[in-house]
């Protein structure tokens, strides 16, 4: 190892050495060997990270409850909210969980239920729930059961971390009518064509499916792909830890990164959009929103958001309209005019997943477990 | 006939594993993760799994133990945020982490430094630097290829260079040597 080091490299191992010996020297919980009897109780980090989980999962339940007990699964009320520059909201849909997901079009509104593992149908017209969809046979006691969804003609699409699936829902008899294998935990999906392209993170994979047989077309290598997103004539994949941003070929599905983010720390690209116009993607460690110039390899334009920006950070926090794109941070949902570049607000409480409707209206689903109806605003 | 040599049990082939290596697991988990305290669990998980392994096949975990102690543990490193941030953001939108215990020494610079490097670059630091292995090893531990590794140490050396200001004289690379050795 010594054998060609430079001055650096000789200083950086020292350092990398004291800091292994500090490491070391610091004091530890003695955590006992796994297997003897005390070892269920050794994780006491993990254990208040869960109770405070659960704790939150009250509050929640807490304010769900007091906020809309009346009228749960679908009866749609009036928001008290006034409406700003970025938009006035029309409808507010109770939810019996939080959602964090959700797709338009098909006719409906896709709000995946991770408790009950089921999907729910929300009509945009009358603003109620009108289905409700079974999708997993079992759920885990914490966490999500799905990951995304996303609509093409004729069909609805669901990922499932259950089995590590893709569902695909009729929406004409509101059922599973194929479930398909991923053999790989599905992270994200988005629809180009004929074609459902799912990333894996943990695979570092993205699977490219037909949507009329459901097989399987393409397995790319792509490292830690999270958000995808469909537009411009490709399909976009971030990877997370690095921040890269990669235009993937449809008539190859070969994959190339064309752009990098300057920030150093993981997770600064956390979604993407794609457009007539481009490529947006959503900068957390910036706050910012950027149009990413797909040749250059740059930032072509981009606006600030900042703001509480939620986190960890989620896959679906950004939606594209004809004239703006939306995020969503803790406390308000943003419009950034894409000519412009102007911003305004919506202020809403704890806004998650939006989804553009093909009327040009939005929808928002919040961690009050309520679907919001969104008219956009002109700016 | 000699008699067959008596495989220990699994609990008592971890216990010796455990006495041995436990302490630089931990060190190790706590310079890969940034954090004592999440470097200690993750550590304790490295053995969970093998105790697991061992109850399936006695036999799964040989001498030498500490390179699949190892690579188990930087897997779950690189692992680590996003198993977190999967079965959690459902439950916890507004995540805020409680304060890490501060790090001991004169070396929480280099431990903060260390902690904002993605967590793959980070791996291939400490592998290379602190586990001495080479270009070859660290690319097998992480499952990549040899060249992703002196990117990535490449890239590293350039931020560590840039956030930790080595003192004058140390900075300068001797003449002819470009350090992505294997």
């Amino acid at each position: 190892m010594a054998d060609g080091m430079d001055g650096f490299d000789r200083w950086l191992r020292q350092q990398l050495s004291a800091t292994l010996d500090d490491a070391a020297g610091a004091p530890r919980r003695r955590l006992p060997l796994p297997g003897a009897p005390a070892a269920r109780r050794a994780h006491p980090r993990r254990d208040g990270f869960l109770a405070g989980a659960l704790t939150t999962a009250v509050v929640f339940g807490v304010l769900w409850a007091g906020t809309s007990l009346a009228g749960r699964h679908g009866a749609p009320s009036p928001s008290g909210q006034a409406a700003t520059a970025a938009g006035g909201v029309l409808a507010t849909v109770p939810l019996p969980d939080p959602a964090f997901t959700i797709a338009a079009g098909e006719g409906g509104v896709w709000v995946p239920d991770d408790r009950q593992g089921t999907l729910l149908r929300i009509d945009p017209h009358s603003a109620r729930v009108v289905a409700i969809i079974p999708i997993a046979a079992r759920r885990p006691v914490l966490g999500a059961v799905f990951d995304a969804v996303a609509t093409s003609p004729g069909a609805v699409w669901v990922t499932s971390v259950v089995d590590d699936s893709l569902l695909r829902i009729d929406p004409a008899s509101n059922r599973v009518a194929q479930r398909i294998a991923l053999g790989m935990r599905p992270t994200s999906l988005a629809i180009l064509g004929g074609d459902v392209w799912v990333t894996g993170s943990q695979a570092n994979r993205v699977l490219r499916v037909s949507v009329q047989s459901g097989a399987l077309q393409s397995r790319l290598d792509v490292a830690d792909p999270g958000p995808i997103s469909a537009g411009a004539g490709a399909v976009w994949v971030v990877s997370e830890h690095e921040g890269v941003l990669s235009r993937v070929d449809p008539a190859t599905a070969r994959v190339t990164p064309v752009f990098t983010s300057a920030a150093s720390s993981d997770y600064v690209v956390d979604a993407v959009v794609a457009g007539g116009d481009g490529v947006w993607v959503r900068n957390l460690a910036a706050q910012r929103v950027e149009r990413v110039d797909t040749v250059a390899g740059a930032v072509a334009a981009d606006a600030a958001v900042d703001g509480p920006v939620a986190s960890p950070p989620e896959p679906f926090t950004i939606a594209r309209t004809a004239d703006a794109v939306w995020v969503t941070i803790s406390n308000a949902l943003v419009r950034v005019d894409v000519r412009s570049l102007q911003t305004s607000r919506l202020p809403l409480i704890a806004p998650t997943g939006i989804a553009a409707g093909e009327d040009g209206t939005l929808w928002v689903a919040t961690a009050q477990a309520e679907l919001l109806h969104v008219a956009p605003g002109s700016g | 006939m000699s008699e067959p040599s008596a495989t220990p049990e699994p609990d008592q082939a971890l216990a010796a594993i455990y006495a041995r290596e436990g302490a630089r697991l931990v060190s190790l988990a706590r310079v890969l993760c940034g954090d004592l305290d999440a470097g200690e669990d993750l550590a304790q998980e490295v053995f969970v799994r093998a105790l697991r392994a061992l109850q399936r096949d006695p036999e799964y975990l040989y001498e030498p133990a500490w390179p699949w102690l190892r690579t188990t543990l930087v897997r779950l490193v690189i692992e680590r945020r996003r198993r977190i941030v999967r079965e959690l953001r459902r439950l916890v939108r507004v995540y805020d982490p409680s304060p890490a215990t501060d790090w001991p020494g004169a070396t929480a610079d280099v431990a903060s430094a260390l902690a904002e490097l993605p967590p793959r670059m980070r791996a291939c630091v400490v592998l290379r630097y602190c586990e001495d292995l080479s270009t070859l090893d660290v690319a097998q531990s992480l499952g990549c290829a040899p060249a992703t590794v002196i990117v990535q140490l490449r890239e590293a050396r350039r931020r560590l260079r840039l956030r930790l200001d080595p003192p004058a004289g140390v900075d300068a690379p001797m003449p002819g040597k470009e350090s992505d050795h294997g």
